[in-house]
């Protein structure tokens, strides 16, 4: 070895230390602070919701998990993903079968689900290797297409796997047991409607958590900076001495997983295991909408993902509130659902393309710099490339490759 | 059975070439993967409902409306919005996603909420009423004669020459003074036009159209991704080709397959995977040089 | 070795797996019909800089991206270290110990240069903590600033000059812990001082026991850095030798003729 580590001594003892420190809350910067609030807020959202709109907030956690899992790997390495809900129906799907026609306890099921969903991202990760840009965005875009299909082919009986089928186009027959519930194949047995949503929210939540460090943690070690990396060039990679193929594999597997597991806690509190919960109304909408959700928070961040669901949350409830008649076509506004929402969804992508996270940091800190009377940092890091700008790039590369195009 | 099938498989293919030449065109020139081009299928469909379900017109005047308005949302989607993100592709991507569902979604909440009728079943009737046979034959003479027309258009008009030009290079196209925007307006009310046209035929045949006519079987919008890709990205003859081996492969399967019904819309799709998988430049695609 | 034979043993000279740190052995590659590598045998010695010189086109480049992995060479060996490492993957071949600069590098535009030489020195590993504790960050440092970029480390590539992208490639190279770098064409467009700079890294590293070999289409600004050089032409060695030898060969000179100045 040419080069000697500067540092002697006891290197795990260090990073034991280190780990110790960013969790230290003390220690936080301010942008890290105001995450963790949110996330106190979101626990405490029991407090202030009454049991309905707890309901009705609660799928609005599970987009959160949708568009993280779409985050890990098309937001961090690149690889646009354009049929995510696959994961999640299959999480949810894979657990509910396994529950409700082969009896298996609720925590096997969910198990099981996760790591079918993480071979299912395996199964896709794989072509992934081998297929550029738009060629892998038809893959990934049939995945669910195929799904659905399967749904409707096997909805009487799919041998060995699944003996009283899969339903068709309106879901399995029976809603699996719940891990907090009235009914007796209930994990935490309940009485009274009030502790039951409680129940189903704080599950939920669980489950977000899990889900938010999970993608945390991975995107913030050494993996992320691969993953961006490989965004940006892979030869890069390749002659620093990584592996793209394992990393772009895992990052595959890590959201199938995370997508997966996401599906099956969504069946186990209180939601129904149908195409039109796990894939969207329109069979591929969930995957498009998880997508505008991670795009307007803001790509390759996680903490976008999550900030982007709840923006597209709020807006689908403000247009339903609006229920002021449209003048000429006599209908009320709240019956265009979801024509404004992706209305606005679609100007955000035109103005906003960095999305609304990384902007929100980048303005903070002006005028944090300003109220402090430091030198206001530059408002865009000259030349230096945003996710969405890379991603752009790389895909327009292989684009060009494809159709031999001659712009460079 | 077999000569009913492969003649069957033969006009159905013709209109799956049609369906997906649109597809084509704004890959070849523009870059653009247009995954509004199932909007466009579903709206031509909902127009010639308009025009004859809603108005009493007869059914030719809703093909034409058909395509008129194909043709105008095509024109319309790249003069409001992919003019001003041409250089961002992944931003274009998910935005003609997102233009897609919103025309989707538009036809289901104004078929619903305003027509009162079953946004999942609009009644579009053939184009030959009297028989089906007719019909097909109809559809299978049309396309052709679209297709034709086309392929003379590209290769033997200024105009068309001027697209090829553009679909090689925008810099070198713009040097020698193509305008490459205006070419890019032509192609996407070309693509619109075909596309809405191609959506009243198939609704017609198929007993009705549908909000979600483009994505289900026999998916025109998968189907296009798909025919295109066999015929290499951006080739009018490939996607010719692919829609034919796609057509024969599907009403063969579909009629000779044990349960072969039940796999309308899959086995296209799987032939696809693997295609993918072996060859994935495709059968006319371009090499990239070494 | 002897360097003053003739040329014929020169040409047909083949080497065994331990003759030198890295050998390769009757190299071919050819692309359609074309031999951009015709049956080259090269052996580098451990610690030495060695020069690999040849005109524009002469397949330098392919010889580099056969032996480094970034595609498989149609026919020959190439042993590292007495091991047979023929067609085995970049980067598998950066973690044998073989590293290598691009001519036509592209930095990650998205981080700072510190950032950069930090990507080279991540595990290839899924799960790990590595880096948590700063140490791979001080470690990048300390490597950035042994090349010349200690006053640049939080600037983005695309705000160095060509002489600082150069430099952050060497610097990435570096990071990988290499026992041979292979550097393509290091003092393109670079004034004489900035030359100098560079090479003076390069002795100090080939001084830690580093093997280095020198691409370049001529031997400008390496005379003083170079021990032996090897010149090529259409796929094929056609001189071998210390810098004066190289300089008065015929065929050299020939090769050279109306072109580039040796």
């Amino acid at each position: 070895m040419a080069t000697k580590t500067p540092f002697e001594g006891n290197t795990k003892e260090r990073r034991r230390e280190a780990v110790k420190e960013k969790l230290q809350f003390s220690e936080l910067t301010l942008r890290h602070r105001i995450g963790v609030y949110a996330i106190v807020l979101l626990g405490l959202f029991p407090v202030f919701l009454t049991p309905l709109e707890l309901d009705a907030f609660r799928p609005v956690l599970f987009f959160m998990m949708f568009a993280m899992s779409w985050d890990v790997v098309s937001g961090y390495t690149g690889q646009l993903s354009f049929g995510h809900a696959f994961f999640f129906a299959i999480g949810g799907y894979g657990s509910a079968v396994v529950t409700t026609q082969h009896g298996l306890p609720v925590i096997v099921g969910i198990v099981l689900a996760t790591v079918v969903a993480a071979l299912g991202g395996l199964l896709i990760g794989i072509p992934a290797l081998r297929l550029e840009g738009p060629y892998l965005s038809l893959v990934t875009l049939i995945a669910p297409l195929l799904l659905y299909q399967t749904f409707i082919l096997f909805s009487e009986n799919l041998p060995l796997f699944a003996p009283q089928g899969l339903g068709g186009t309106g879901g399995l027959p029976t809603q699996p047991p719940q891990i907090v519930g009235f009914a007796q194949d209930a994990l935490v047995t309940v009485s009274g409607n009030m502790s039951w949503a409680l129940g189903r929210y704080y599950t939920a939540f669980a489950a977000f958590l899990i889900v938010l460090s999970v993608c945390y943690a991975v995107t913030r070690s050494s993996a992320g900076t691969v993953f961006t990396a490989i965004r940006e060039d892979e030869n890069a990679v390749r002659s620093s001495g990584l592996n793209p193929a394992k990393f772009k594999i895992f990052a595959f597997v890590l959201a199938g997983a995370v997508g997966g597991f996401a599906g099956a806690m969504f069946v186990h509190a209180g939601g129904f295991p149908n195409t039109e919960n796990l894939l969207g109304p329109g069979r591929i909408d969930l995957s498009i909408q998880v997508i505008i959700m991670a795009i307007i928070g803001g790509m390759g961040t996680i903490v976008g993902a999550v900030a982007g669901a709840l923006l597209f949350a709020l807006t689908t409830e403000v247009v339903n509130a609006l229920t002021f008649t449209i003048p000429l076509l006599g209908i009320e506004f709240a019956a265009l659902d979801p024509l404004p929402t992706f209305l606005l969804a679609m100007l955000v992508l035109v103005y906003l393309p960095d999305g609304v996270v990384p902007e929100a940091i980048r303005r903070g800190r002006r005028m944090r710099a300003r109220y402090r009377g430091e030198e206001v940092p530059e408002p865009e890091p000259t030349g230096g490339n945003s996710p969405v700008q890379s991603t752009i790039q790389k895909y327009r590369e292989e684009i060009n490759d494809i159709i031999g195009r001659d712009n460079q | 059975m077999v000569l009913d099938t492969i003649l069957s498989a033969t006009f159905i293919s013709a209109l799956y070439a049609v369906i997906a030449i649109g597809f084509t065109l704004i890959f070849g020139v523009g870059g653009i993967l247009n995954f509004a081009h199932g909007g466009f299928i579903t709206l031509g469909a909902f127009s010639a409902y308009i025009a004859s379900g809603y108005f009493g017109l007869p059914i030719f005047v809703g093909l034409l409306a058909g395509t008129l308005v194909g043709a105008a949302v095509g024109g319309a989607t790249y003069m409001g919005v992919i003019r001003y993100v041409r250089t961002r592709p992944v931003t274009i991507l998910i935005l003609t996603f997102v233009i897609g569902f919103f025309m989707m979604y538009f036809v289901r909440v104004f078929g619903r909420e305003i027509l009162k009728i079953d946004p999942l079943n609009i009644p579009v009737d053939p184009v030959i009423g009297s028989s089906s046979f007719g019909n097909d034959v109809f559809i299978f003479a049309t396309s052709w004669l679209l297709i034709g027309a086309l392929f003379y258009f590209v290769n033997y008009t200024r105009t068309g020459r001027a697209i090829i030009a553009v679909s090689m290079s925008d810099k070198g196209a713009s040097l020698v003074g193509i305008d490459s925007e205006r070419i890019n307006l032509i192609t996407w009310v070309l693509a619109g036009a075909f596309a809405g046209y191609a959506g009243v035929l198939l609704a017609g045949s198929l007993g009705g159209g549908s909000w979600l006519m483009s994505i289900e079987p026999p998916a025109p919008l998968v189907l296009s991704f798909a025919i295109v890709i066999l015929g290499g990205l951006g080739s009018i003859k490939g996607s010719v080709v692919g829609a034919y081996i796609i057509g024969f492969f599907e009403t063969f399967t579909v009629t000779f397959a044990p349960g072969g019904s039940q796999l309308a819309g899959i086995s296209s799709l799987v032939l696809l995977l693997v295609f993918l998988l072996v060859k994935p430049e495709g059968l006319f695609g371009r090499e990239a040089a070494e | 070795m002897s360097t003053d034979s003739g040329r014929a043993e020169v040409e047909n000279r083949s080497y065994g797996p331990d003759d030198g740190i890295l050998v390769a052995n009757d190299l071919r590659k050819e692309f359609g019909g074309l031999v951009a590598v015709d049956d080259l045998s090269f052996a580098v010695q451990e610690g030495e800089i060695l020069g690999f010189i040849g005109p524009n086109g002469a397949g330098k480049s392919t010889t580099f991206n056969s032996v480094t992995g970034t595609y498989p060479p149609t026919d020959g060996t190439v042993y590292f270290k007495g091991e047979d490492v023929t067609g085995i993957p970049a980067h598998e071949m950066v973690k044998k110990g073989m590293a290598r600069t691009f001519q036509e590098f592209a930095p990650l535009e998205d981080r700072t240069v510190v950032k950069n030489i930090e990507l080279a020195l991540a595990p290839d590993e899924l799960f790990t903590l590595a880096g948590v504790g700063g140490e791979s960050e001080a470690l990048a440092t300390e490597i950035a600033k042994r090349v010349g970029l200690g006053d640049v480390l939080d600037q983005t590539p695309s705000e160095l000059p060509h002489a600082g992208m150069l430099k952050l490639e060497l610097g990435r190279a570096i990071a990988t812990q290499p026992d041979v770098m292979l550097v393509d064409e290091p003092f393109a467009g670079l004034s004489g001082k900035e030359v100098q700079e560079l090479s003076e890294v390069m002795e100090s590293l080939r001084q830690h026991g580093m093997t280095l070999i020198v691409v370049d289409h001529n031997m400008r600004g390496l005379l003083n850095l170079i021990d032996r050089a090897f010149v090529i032409q259409f796929g094929s060695k056609i001189a071998e030798g210390d810098p004066d030898e190289i300089k008065n060969d015929p065929k050299v000179q020939e090769a050279y003729l109306g072109g580039d100045e040796i």
